[in-house]
Order: structure tokens, then sequence, then C-alpha cells
């Protein structure tokens, strides 16, 4: 993105108002399952409304250039500190409708998930991030495009208890056989959210390792 | 000392000598240890899948293993006895393990885990659970399950009957674990009622003596 695309989005205008979610690439690839989640987080939350920041290989950016606004610098640079509000399950205090104004962008970590949670957002991010607040989606971790869905919900005026949430998922992939996800996803007409496209990639190449 | 600490201080010597076993006897199919205390000293059972190896000539490993448990694990005159398995794809410890070797070797997953499994049911098993775990670069942690049949996972059956094997597997992309259950078959389940067939009518013995003991009782 050039410099006018910065000064648009320093000055409070309509491009940068739109701006809701900024996912911070934090994996040192971009494989199809991270490139899946994005799309997911960007088709939940509206294409004009994300910005996917820090991806610094041009081959990456190609990539995902097609569905979605990507910056190759980070969130830090792009936006003032006032407006960012960073996703992290290692904050103190959970998301509240309060929480966001109407120029808040809510920063999300792009990572693929440990289980136990190795706390990368919080090391990778929130630590490079001072002064800058904190909150939580609850003590679980979740995808990348579940954390979208959650914290537009909250935007929304929801709050965090309202929405139902469903830890770790299992996908039977063949007869006699299944992928296990130990995440949390919310749950969407009773059904956890999780994009189809992820779940036909795990069929197809779940059982690798 | 505390009790308590007592007691975990046991349980970490036990994980320790475990640990070693499984090291030194990794080789010869080790698939679990009973330890006895006995007036005359411990009864140390080792469970494996080739016991010759664990022997050696003329007893000299044997010889030498039971030395170590004295010295190093500070057993009280252990007398090591070694059990065969004689079906080890009933053992989930060695299933475990053979599954890690292969993953190890670069087979695929897919097809190791519907093999062994396939292995075990083959073998008489009620039923089979087979777990593989692990994360790599690019992906988000994930267990893939293989499973078949019938498997209790917790009460009664499942802790006394139940066989359960972990073992790692590492490779270049990132350590892979890998977890087994086996149901063994002719496991009493409380559930399965067994009604005895009703065995055939016997003359009572009470009714002839009441007619023949008691009648003369009378008359005299």
């Amino acid at each position: 993105m050039s410099a006018n695309t910065e000064q648009t989005y320093r000055n409070p205008d309509e491009v940068a108002k739109v701006i809701r979610f900024a996912i911070e690439h934090l994996e040192p690839k971009l494989s199809e399952w991270l490139l899946i989640e994005y799309s997911h987080a960007v088709r939940i939350a509206g294409r004009g409304r994300v910005v996917i920041t820090n991806v610094k290989k041009p081959a990456e950016r190609r990539k995902l250039q097609r569905f979605v606004r990507v910056e190759s610098r980070g969130v830090a640079e792009l936006f003032p500190r006032s407006r960012l509000l960073v996703l992290d399950p290692r904050a103190r205090k959970s998301l509240c409708p309060t929480d966001v104004g109407e120029d808040t962008v809510m920063v999300v970590g792009g990572i693929l998930g440990d289980d136990p949670p190795q706390g990368r957002t919080e090391k990778l991010l929130s630590s490079r991030l001072r002064r800058v607040k904190r909150r939580n989606l609850g003590k679980e971790q979740l995808s990348i495009d579940g954390t979208v869905y959650v914290a537009k919900q909250i935007a929304e005026g929801k709050q965090l208890e309202e929405i139902p949430l469903v830890c770790e998922i299992e996908i039977r992939v063949a007869p006699g056989c299944s992928v296990v996800l130990p995440f949390t996803y919310p749950l969407r007409q009773g059904r956890p959210l999780i994009s189809p496209r992820l779940v036909a990639y795990l069929k197809r190449k779940g059982v690798r390792f | 000392m505390p009790v308590e600490d007592k007691f975990i201080s046991m349980g970490l010597k036990r994980v320790e000598l475990e640990r070693y076993l499984e090291e030194t006897l990794g080789r010869a199919g080790y698939a679990g240890v009973e330890i006895r205390r006995l007036p005359i000293g411990t009864r140390v059972t080792l469970f494996v899948e080739r016991p010759g190896m664990v022997i050696g000539r003329k007893g000299r490993s044997i010889n030498v293993l039971t030395e170590e448990l004295e010295k190093r694990f500070g057993l009280d005159k252990p007398q090591v006895e070694v059990v065969e398995i004689k079906n080890p794809e009933l053992c989930a410890p060695i299933m475990a393990k053979r599954i890690a070797f292969a993953i190890e070797r670069g087979i695929n997953i897919r097809r190791v885990g519907y093999q062994m499994l396939r292995r075990i049911m083959n073998a008489g098993a009620r039923g089979v659970e087979i777990i593989i775990a692990g994360k790599i670069a690019g992906e988000r942690k994930k267990r893939v399950r293989f499973y078949q049949g019938y498997l209790c996972k917790t009460g009664d059956p499942a802790e006394k009957y139940l066989s359960r094997g972990y073992a790692i597997a590492k490779t270049k992309p990132g350590v892979i674990g890998v977890k087994v259950f086996i149901m063994p078959p002719d496991v009493p389940l409380p559930d399965e009622v067994k009604i005895a067939e009703p065995s055939a009518p016997q003359p009572s013995p009470v009714e002839e003596t009441a007619g023949g003991e008691s009648g003369e009782a009378e008359a005299q």
C-alpha cells in the first residue's frame, strides 16, 4: 500500500472509519490453513472492514490482495495507538460493547495456535504495543475467524456471556477417523462457526503431520 | 516428612524407574512393570515382547538389571521376573511404540492408523482408539483419532481392564504424540448380564424322608 493509504488511515475520514479489524500476520509463512482462516474472517467482517498487516513477503501479499486490503507494515505504524484495541487471551479485562468506539480498530493476532496455548499473541503483539488497550474474549483460545466473529458481535452490542461458544470440535474425515481441533469456536444457529473450506481441507489433508 | 511428601517421592521414584526401564528395555518390547513388596524382598515383574533380550546370555543382562535396580533405585533385594506377552497386538504400550516408530520412518499417518486398527481388531480386541497429536508449522495443533469397536473410558472396567499406551515420535517437523487404548476380549462388563440355564429338576430328598422317617417316628 502507498503512503497515501497510510495518511487515509491516520485521518478519521470515511476509509479509516470503516476499518474495524487489523489482523497482524505473525506466522513465519502463509500456509493454506492460514489463508482459509483469513478469507473466512474477511467474509465475516466484510471486505472493506479488514486490513491484514505485517505481511513482509511480496508473494504472500499478492495472494492476500485478491480478497483483502494488505499492508507490509505493522499495525503500530499504520494506526495511532489511541485507536487500537488488542484482542489478547492473556489480557486482564474482557471485551465489552463500551470498549469499542466508532473509530476503534480491533487488532487480532494472525497466529495458528497450539495446545496448551503458548501465549504468542502477548509475546509477539501485545508486548510490542505499549499503552494500547488490551481485552480478552474469554480464557479459551479462539480461531482467527472466530475471534473476528465474537468481536463483531460485541461491537454490535452483545455481551461476551451472551455469545455461545464450544470448546474443542471433532470433524469426521473418513469412516473410523476424525480430526479434533482443541480450540474454541463460536456457535451460530447451534453449529460451530468454521469455514467449509477448512473442513474440506481437513478432509483432504488433515490426516498429515 | 509429611505423609503427602512421602507419596509424592514414591510416585516420582516409580516414574524414574519406569523411564529407566523404557530406555533400557525399549528394544525388547517393554510393556510395563509390576512391583510387589514381599517379606523376602521386592518382586519386580517385567512384561516384555522378547524375554530373551532382557535375560541375556547366561542371565548376564538380568543380573546387571537387578544390580542397577538395587543400587540406583534402592529396591530391597529385587527378584526380577520376566513375563512374555503372548499377544502383543492387544498390548497398548507396544502398539503405541510401533505406531511411533512407523511415523518416524515417514509412513503416512492415515495408513499407519488404519493398519494398526485392523491388526488390533483382528487380534480379537473389543474396541480400540488411536490418537495421534501434534503441531506442525503452518497448521494448528490437532489430534487425529482412529476408532473402532466398543471401548470403556470411565468406570471400573476402564480402570481394571483397559490397556493404555503412550509413545513419542520425533520427526523433522516436530514431536508427535501417540496414545493407544485397547479394550481386550472377554472382559466382563457390568451391563452384560448372563442368565444361567435352569438345571433339570431333581427329586427333593425332603419329601422322601418326610414320608418314611416321620411316619416311623410317629408309630414309635
